[in-house]
């Protein structure tokens, strides 16, 4: 009886907290579908640091939403963070430890770190139990050497060497597992990611389009937005325009953002009405 | 000084103290008992003091009251034979009566609501182009009940500055309370900031707006599309859709949202092409708009384009099917 009672009131609090959400699931209407990145996301380590990689494809469902979306999230200067699972919370909760990792390094005046964000990362995700559905990949380079962990969904977290995550965590992971070794040079560790990337861009339905990259390494982070390209579309064999005038219009208004204005000069020695006005509106 | 005090409440209470002997040699420290009683052993509470007393003492019940079995054996029969449940059946089925929320059966609504989804529920469709120097954002004018159309005139494209439109397809309740919203966002963005918001940061206004129901959002897909301003004065096009909480997608060609969301996707990407002259965009705009809308059941009924240049805005009504 007790532990009826008890199981009823938690109910009742989740039904509170998620809303609408239970109340309509409860009653056979599913759930609208948020873009996801079905993704692939990587991360490995190599001589002088870290290097980060992502696809670019966005889905909802089945239809893919964005074709060329940015999957690798600034924290700081020298850490980055590649979010998989619901794209909001990916972007949302990366921009607020992005926020509170620059207030921290503001209030403890020194360079912040990995685990920094780490911590707060997990933190907040198990927090929210797993209903914040972010994947992430965070890597990056301080004075502790470089770092480099996966989160998951609930809070848990990794330190690995070379890290997967995603939809084309297979199939990324198996190019890690053959060919991943220790103190690779950056040009050999930048290929692999590629490979890594591009074996889900390739095998993986949710993951598609290009791959960017981000090299981080004790001096410096740099950027590679869209840096292989194996899916550029072709230019249209021809044009597809409609010639003026095809639809049919029923009604027009045209609003001007120009703002016309007419100037009429009083030409007047002094004597005219409109001087005399106009000296006196000067006073005002 | 507390071996004094001590002595004299051992006295008091009458209670023998077995350390008694070592506090000669040492000093010792207790805890004091509270004024209002005489030691500090728990019983004390219990036995003949103030809070016991069942007419004063607020807490003194420590059990839930069990009735003995002739009280509990002898109760009066429940009024209602009838469970909640039925209850609430009867209460349905009767004509007459108001009902409100709480009185709906759990899981029976969808014997109501067959396969029922909330986007598709007024059904609705917009789309947004970017062009040579100006953008078009059109959507159908369907308002339905599910496969019931009701208004032929509903709007689901406004205005958040001269220069920016917002399309909001989805559901027509959350529209109208959205709509409201951005309009109160706006104005007071408007009085802090003593200048009218940019494209770019209306996007992330909208965005966190719809995050900030991320676990009871609203059924809205957002699409906008407006003209930026650069630094350097000239002018640039842009467009953007956000999903139900608020994830941004900044395209380069085309946003969709909405029933007909699908076959807009193809629509678009096989009509549209880069670099359109103002009055090209809006044949492409309105043709992809109409033709996808010809083949969803739930958008349709009339379409509307707004066509946005650096120097005007033109609004056109279309003539589409209506059935």
């Amino acid at each position: 009886m007790a532990t009826a009672s008890r199981n009823k009131a938690q109910d009742s609090i989740s039904q509170t907290k998620f809303g609408t959400n239970n109340f309509l699931s409860e009653r056979g209407i599913p759930l609208p579908k948020a873009t996801s990145t079905g993704t692939t996301i990587v991360g490995c380590l190599f001589k002088d640091g870290i290097i980060l990689g992502a696809d670019t494809r966005a889905t909802e469902g089945p239809i893919v939403a964005d074709k060329n979306c940015e999957k690798i999230h600034y924290i700081t200067d020298n850490i980055r963070c590649c979010g998989a699972g619901t794209a909001a919370d990916t972007e949302f909760t990366t921009a607020l430890i992005s926020s509170n990792m620059e207030l921290h390094a503001l209030s403890t005046g020194r360079k912040p770190r990995v685990v920094t964000a780490m911590t707060m990362l997990k933190q907040m995700l198990f927090r929210y139990q797993g209903h914040i559905g972010a994947a992430l990949v965070l890597g990056g380079v301080d004075s502790t050497g470089p770092q480099l962990f996966t989160i998951h969904p609930h809070g848990s977290t990794d330190k690995l060497p070379y890290v997967t995550m995603g939809s084309g965590s297979l199939a990324a992971m198996a190019v890690f597992e053959a060919k991943w070794r220790p103190n690779m040079e950056r040009a050999e560790a930048l290929d692999l990611v590629c490979a890594a990337v591009s074996a889900g861009i390739f095998n993986d339905l949710g993951s598609g389009s290009n791959v960017d990259a981000c090299v981080i390494t004790a001096s410096h982070t740099e950027t590679l937005r869209n840096f292989v390209k194996p899916n550029e579309r072709v230019q249209k064999e021809r044009s597809y325009q409609f010639r003026r005038g095809t639809t049919a219009i029923k009604k027009e208004e045209i609003r001007s953002l120009v703002v016309e204005e007419d100037i009429t000069h009083i030409i007047g020695t002094g004597t005219g009405r409109g001087a005399a006005e106009g000296e006196a509106m000067d006073t005002s | 000084m507390s071996s004094i005090v001590n002595n004299i409440k051992d006295k008091v209470t009458g209670k023998d103290n077995s350390s008694k002997q070592n506090q000669e040699s040492e000093q010792t420290f207790t805890i004091q008992p509270h004024p209002a009683q005489k030691t500090n052993d728990p019983r004390d509470l219990q036995g003949n003091n103030f809070a016991a007393d069942p007419k004063v003492g607020a807490f003194h019940a420590r059990e839930p009251y069990i009735p003995p079995p002739e009280i509990k054996n002898n109760l009066p029969p429940a009024q209602c034979t009838r469970s909640r449940e039925e209850r609430t059946r009867a209460l349905v089925l009767h004509p007459s009566t108001v009902l409100s929320v709480h009185h709906f059966p759990p899981r029976q609504a969808s014997r109501y609501l067959p396969n029922m989804s909330i986007m598709e529920y007024n059904g609705g469709s917009v789309i947004a182009m970017v062009g040579k120097e100006c953008v078009a954002i059109a959507s159908d004018l369907r308002l339905g009940n599910q496969a019931l159309g009701i208004s032929s005139n509903f709007q689901k494209i406004f205005p958040m500055t001269d220069r920016i439109y917002l399309g909001l397809p989805g559901l027509a309740t959350d529209v109208t309370t959205l709509k409201e919203t951005f309009r109160y966002r706006l104005n007071m963005y408007k009085i802090k900031e003593e200048r009218e918001i940019e494209p770019q940061t209306f996007a992330h206004l909208v965005s966190s707006t719809l995050y900030e129901r991320r676990f009871a959002p609203w059924f809205i897909e957002p699409v906008m599309a407006g003209i930026e301003k650069t630094p350097s004065g000239a002018y640039k096009p842009f467009i953007a859709a956000t999903d139900l909480i608020g994830c941004i997608n900044f395209a380069k060609d085309f946003v969709v949202a909405g029933t007909a969301s699908t076959k807009l996707f193809g629509v678009a990407e096989g009509l549209w092409e880069p670099d359109l002259e103002p009055e090209d965009l809006f044949e492409t705009c309105a043709q992809t708009l109409l033709n996808a809308v010809d083949r969803d059941a739930y958008s349709g009924w009339g379409a509307e384009v707004y066509l946005i240049t650096k120097d005007k805005v033109i609004k056109r009504t279309l003539k589409g099917r209506m059935d």
